[in-house]
Parts: C-alpha cells; structure tokens; sequence
C-alpha cells in the first residue's frame, strides 16, 4: 500500500481507548469493502493485568488515512495537525 | 454467495460425542424469524425436548448473532442465547453485550448450538476452521475474571464466555460475565455449562467477512443516529460516570432506591473506567480499581447501578466499598444478582426472614444472620461451594423456602425467577406487567417503552410519542390510549414484541443506546445491510412472530395462564421511609387488586390474539403469522 502523500501520523491514546473497536471495524471497511476485524490496518488488543485495558497499535499497511481518528468516539486517537506534523 | 449482514452458518457441537458440525444457514429461516434470537427459538424448538431436565445432556446452549451483530451499526453487539433454564424450567432467553457477536460472525457463524456432555473438563474454541475441545482441567475451580485472563493470553483477540465456581458447582442462582462485562443467564445458564463440564466458549477472531448490500445507504442511516447520540447532552456525564448517572428516576427496579445517585455516582467516577462493547458511544461496563487505606480491589462491573434494591436501604450493603466487594464477590463467582439480590432475592428474604424468627439458627445449619458485609461474602462464598446452607439457597428463593417447608408466599417472584419491578413504588407501568407476562418469569425489561416506561408518572404523550416510535399500529394507539390513560395488558404486547425485534437483530436495548432508535431507522438499517427491503410494519410482524414463537416454546415445556401470576406480595402494602405503598395503576389514580390484574391479562390475551383461558396461542393466529408448525406441535401436546 502507498503511504498517501498528505496522510498524518495517527496519535493514539490508549488511557483514552474503550475498546469499542469502531477505529478497527471502520478500517476493513475502507480497505475490504466489508467488515473484517482481521484484515483492519489498526489492532485493538485487550491486556491482562494491566493499568491501561487496552493497546493500540497499527500494521505496516496502514496508510494514515484517518478514518480511524474520525470515527473514534472517546478522543483515544487523533490525527496530528499539518503544523504540528511539519 | 449468503444474505449480506449474515455469516451463513450454524455450528453445532456434541460434547457426548466430541462430533462437531456445520450447516448453512437457511434462506427461509432469515425469511421467517429474521435472525439471532427468533432463529435461536428455532433451534430450541427443534433440539431441546420440552420434558428435558435442564442440567441433563439433552438440554442444550443456543448462542445467536443476529444480523446487525458484528458490523459497525451503534449498538449492534448483543449476543442472545437460549436454553432451559434450571432456576425454574422455563426456557429462557437473554442478551449480553461484549465481543461475542463480532468474534462469532468473523468465523462464519451466526448461531452456535452445544448439546450433550462431556466427560472432562473442557472448553470450547471457536475458529474459521470449526471448533476444538480443549482441555480445561487446569481450569477448573477458577473465577470467571481468572479464567478469562488466561484463555486472553492463549487466544485473544477473542471473546470469552466463562463460569466461575457457581457454574461449576450448579447454582441455579448463577450468571456469567462475557468478556468481564456482559451479564449472561441469570438464572443459571453457567449451571447448564457446568453440568455439561464446559468450562468455557471461546470465540476466536476469523478472517471472514461480513458482506454489506449497501454500504452507502447504511452509513447514512448510521450517521443519522450516531448525530443524535454525540450530540446528546447527557453523554459526557454518562462516558464520565457510567449507567449510575442517569438513573434517578428510575424508582421502583430492583425493589426501590436506597443511596442518592447522585452521590454515589460522584464516588464512582473517581475509581471507574468505562469498557465500551463493540459500536458502543455510551462504555457502560467498566473496570473499578477501588482504593481506600488497606482494601485494593480491582474488578469489573456490568452496568454499576449502585444497587437498586430496598436490601441496601435496610444497611447490609451500605457504602461505596461494600458495595464493590459484594460485586467482585458475586461476579467472580458469577452469582446472578437478579436472583441474590433484587426484591425476592435470596439474600433479602432469607436476611428478614431470619430477623422474624421464621427461620432460625436449626435452619442455617447454625449460621447466625447478621445485616453486614461480612455475613454476606460469607454466604455468597457458601453458595457459589454449596456448603452448608449455601447448598440450599444455591435452589434460589422460591425452592429453597419449599425445602426448608417455609410458606413460598415470602418469594416476590413470578414463575420461580425473582420479581425484577417494583410497581408499589412506581406504578404500573409495561415493564411492571411484562414481568408477569415473560415467558422467562420476573424479568421487566421486555416492556420497553423508552423512557416513559423506565420512569414513573411519564405525561402521557411521552407514552404515545414512542409508541408510534415502536410501530405500534394507529388503530392500536387509538384503542390503548385516552387523554390521560392507557390500557397497560393491551399496551405491553407492543413493547414486548419491539424488544423481539431487537433481541433478533442483536441490537442492544439498553436505554441509552435504544433512545437513539426508532422502528425506521432499524428497518432501513436491516434493508441497506441485508438487502431485503423491510418495512416498519414487516419488522414489527418479525418481532410479534418471534414471541409467540418463545411463548409457545414454553407452553410446550407446561407453562400457561396460571403462571402469569402477579407476586402475592405485590398485593401487599409496602412500607418505605415510614410511608405505605399500596399497587396502583401507573398514573396512581386507582387501587388494583388481584381481580384487576385478571382482567388486564383478559385485554393482554385478546390483543396478542391468543387464547385468554390458557394464555396460549390458538391455531388461527399462528398461523396468520405463518407459524403453522407450531400450531401443530401444540396440538400434537394436546395443548390446543
């Protein structure tokens, strides 16, 4: 996949994640044209016996298209301003 | 190629046998029942005998995603499930939130149906290739949060449906915590588990798809109601402090308020982190990780009430941190708080009764029953063992009084299952009377009618507002209501039947996500996913033929009018605060006494179009909701 070229980064914040895994769902979509949990570029992973419930992490694959960050509803990933990014 | 929006499959599992099959899912069982819960009645229909014992091997565990289960619609994450339940033989029906339904659908299933038993130990992982038996003797005698912690580290990403030592030991007062969260089968889905040596359903992450007919055409159904939910002015409160924010006027579930929920609330945001289901913007479930000087307790929480039962008014639980302790307690063990807890719940019944000298020290085998925290962990630990008196209460309420010879009048329950409602505190509204008209027994919540029915002395266009929100029929509206009334027999059967549309759709129902909805938008989002063009009137007819479906599933098993029976105590004065509390309608106008309830079940009977001597669906409307086969079961019963 070709990194877009005014994608940026995606800023994750797992203290903010719920788990809700709308970022993961909406990403197949994109790539996949259905949903399939698997084949998202972002993994939400539930941990065990850990302060923060969740990790977020993303493949190489992803693109930084932002669909996550815009559909995420608790601010847990965000995608970094163009001035910021510069 | 399948029916978009479904997986296409059924998976059984014989755990006598270890055989494990698959089949497709039938294009005319989507045509005729929809999907998850009206298909999982179905499947009961066909597999569990109607006589069967409930911790027998011929008793079976029917899990079911419904079609918005899985995708990416708001709420659509609730797992149903049928069985027959060994609290009072009923069969019953339930939902859970947490991963199950998108796990589930990721391998290709939409149903599961687990049969039989085995001879050790196991639990069951569901993958795209089928399922294993694994072995779970390592497991055995663990808690339900222990036990998802280790099968996380082996499989995740996945979804767990555990039981704790209740389970293991064939409470009948037990429930299990999908994925720490979700409460699954009060009344004792984990004993079924447990008698069937299941420790576990494992539901790993597939690769398959979920095919969507009009992708376009969904989101913007999607988007319509996820606007109405972030711009809802309640939500920051509700993501910052749970359900317990906005239940406080919500007087009368579970036997009555005790704390100011304002105030506890204000406690609990302070140790609370939401855990949202997936497609979930509200993240009712949460993790508590409570502190105070020597006491650490982290643990996990279904929907944290504050507990909503007149058992804390009387200072057994009171206090934030007794009250978490009771939690982890009960929910380690998976012990059903609506069987513990609630109204006619064991632990409130047997606390008075013991107070009152009716049972005494020869009954609890020399346990003294004292109104504090420690008395109490001490006989959830007893029954979750069934040690000693636990062994007794582990029957629940109404069975444990038979076995101590004790009058069950003392049980405020409806078909063995304890009376969820209160309707002596807040009237009689449609969730107070579907708790006498549940197939399943006590439960009230199938008398949705958004918030009017949650909250007492709702104005009555609030009432017909949702009604037509719900796709109750003009005509109906017009016969139900006056300008200042309404006819709460014949009304419920709406809600009843929209709950069904839910419960078939795997959407959720709790009020903070079901407000945002209406019968449109659902049949628009079931059309757009699917591509079977579905009107209102079509979803409701689904939701009317599912019931009688489960109505006639328990009719079967010898369920009928007499067990559509209001609690004696209900019929009682209540006495709270030093003020008396007799049962009155739901604006408060009027007495009702056991007469009234009759006839109200008279106009129940006549507007569901069923038999009103029996309580039991005639040949003629099953059949005009092309349930035939039904019909014919009855009658091969001899039951019409």
């Amino acid at each position: 996949m070709t990194v877009k070229k005014k994608a940026l980064p995606i800023m994750s914040d797992s203290s903010r994640c719920y788990g809700c895994l709308t970022c993961q769902l909406y990403c197949s979509l994109r790539f996949e044209k259905a949903v399939n949990l698997s084949k998202a570029r972002i993994k939400i992973r539930r941990l065990v016996n850990k302060d923060t419930e969740f990790e977020i992490s993303f493949t190489e694959d992803c693109d930084n298209c932002g669909i996550c960050a815009r559909r995420c509803f608790y601010g847990a990933l965000t995608q970094k301003k163009a001035q910021e990014a510069a | 190629m399948g029916i978009p929006g479904y997986a296409g499959r059924i998976l059984y599992v014989d755990l006598t046998s270890g055989r494990i099959i698959e089949e497709h899912l039938n294009d005319n069982l989507v045509t005729d029942l929809l999907g998850g819960w009206g298909i999982g009645q179905k499947l009961a229909w066909d597999i569990i005998p109607p006589e069967a014992d409930p911790l027998s091997p011929e008793n079976a565990l029917i899990l079911n995603a419904g079609p918005f289960g899985g995708t990416h619609i708001p709420g659509g994450s609730k797992l149903t499930f049928t069985t027959k339940l060994p609290l009072n033989g009923c069969f019953d029906t339930g939902a859970a939130g947490g991963r199950f339904t998108h796990m589930l659908k990721s391998s290709g299933y939409d149903h599961v149906v687990i049969t039989g038993k085995s001879e050790r130990p196991v639990y069951i992982r569901i993958t795209d290739d089928g399922a294993d038996l694994c072995d779970a003797e390592d497991l055995w005698g663990m808690d339900n949060f222990e036990t998802i912690d280790v099968l996380t580290e082996r499989h995740d990403p996945c979804s767990i449906i555990p039981i704790g030592q209740a389970g293991e030991n064939l409470v009948k007062v037990s429930v299990t915590f999908l994925d720490k969260g979700g409460g699954l089968g009060a009344g004792g889905w984990p004993a079924v588990m447990g008698s069937k040596n299941l420790k576990a359903i494992v539901a790993e992450q597939g690769s398959k798809p979920i095919e969507i007919a009009d992708r376009r055409r969904l989101q913007k159904a999607i988007d319509q109601v996820l606007n109405r939910i972030m711009e809802y002015h309640h939500r920051p409160k509700f993501v910052e402090r749970g359900a317990i924010a906005l239940t406080s006027g919500w007087v009368g579930l579970g036997g009555g308020f005790a704390w100011d929920q304002n105030e506890i609330s204000d406690i609990h945001k302070g140790f609370r982190k939401g855990i949202a289901c997936p497609t979930c913007p509200m993240a009712d479930k949460e993790r508590v990780d409570y502190f105070s000087g020597e006491t650490r307790i982290s643990s996990y929480m279904t929907a944290f009430m504050g507990l909503w039962e007149g058992f804390e008014a009387k200072d057994s639980l009171k206090g934030y941190e007794n009250h978490v302790r009771y939690e982890d307690a009960a929910n380690r063990y998976g012990l059903d708080h609506h069987n513990m807890l609630f109204g006619g719940g064991v632990l409130p019944v047997m606390l008075d009764l013991y107070e009152k000298g009716i049972i005494t020290k020869a009954d609890t085998g020399g346990l003294e029953l004292k109104r504090d925290i420690e008395t109490v962990l001490e006989l959830l630990r007893m029954i979750a063992y069934r040690e000693g008196f636990g062994e007794i209460l582990a029957e629940g309420t109404e069975q444990a009084l038979k076995i101590m010879g004790k009058d069950e009048k003392y049980a405020t329950t409806i078909k063995g299952y304890c009376a969820f409602a209160e309707p002596r505190l807040k009237g009689l509204g449609t969730m107070e009377f579907s708790a006498i008209t549940s197939p399943r027994g006590g439960i009230c919540f199938q008398g949705y009618f958004g918030a009017s029915a949650y909250n007492p002395m709702m104005p009555i266009q609030g009432w017909v507002k949702q009604a037509h929100k719900q796709g109750v029929p003009n005509e109906a509206i017009e016969r139900i209501f006056t300008s200042d009334a309404f006819n709460v027999g014949r009304l419920t059967r709406y809600g009843e039947d929209y709950s069904s549309v839910y419960n078939s759709l795997s959407q959720c129902q709790r009020l903070y996500i079901s407000r945002f909805y209406d019968i449109d938008i659902l049949a628009e989002m079931y059309s757009a996913l699917t591509g079977i063009e579905t009107s209102r009137d079509k979803l409701v007819l689904f939701g009317e033929r599912a019931w009688n479906l489960w109505k006639a599933l328990n009719a079967r098993a010898g369920f009928d009018r007499k067990d559509d029976r209001i609690p004696d105590n209900w019929l009682q004065p209540l006495e709270v605060g030093g003020e008396i509390h007799n049962l009155k309608n739901y604006y408060r106008t009027q007495d009702i006494k056991a007469t009234d309830i009759e006839k109200l079940l008279d106009d129940y009977y006549d507007e569901r179009g069923w038999d009103s001597k029996t309580g039991i669906p005639i040949r003629k409307k099953l059949e005009t909701l092309r349930l035939s086969w039904v019909a014919d079961g009855l009658e091969a019963s001899g039951l019409i």
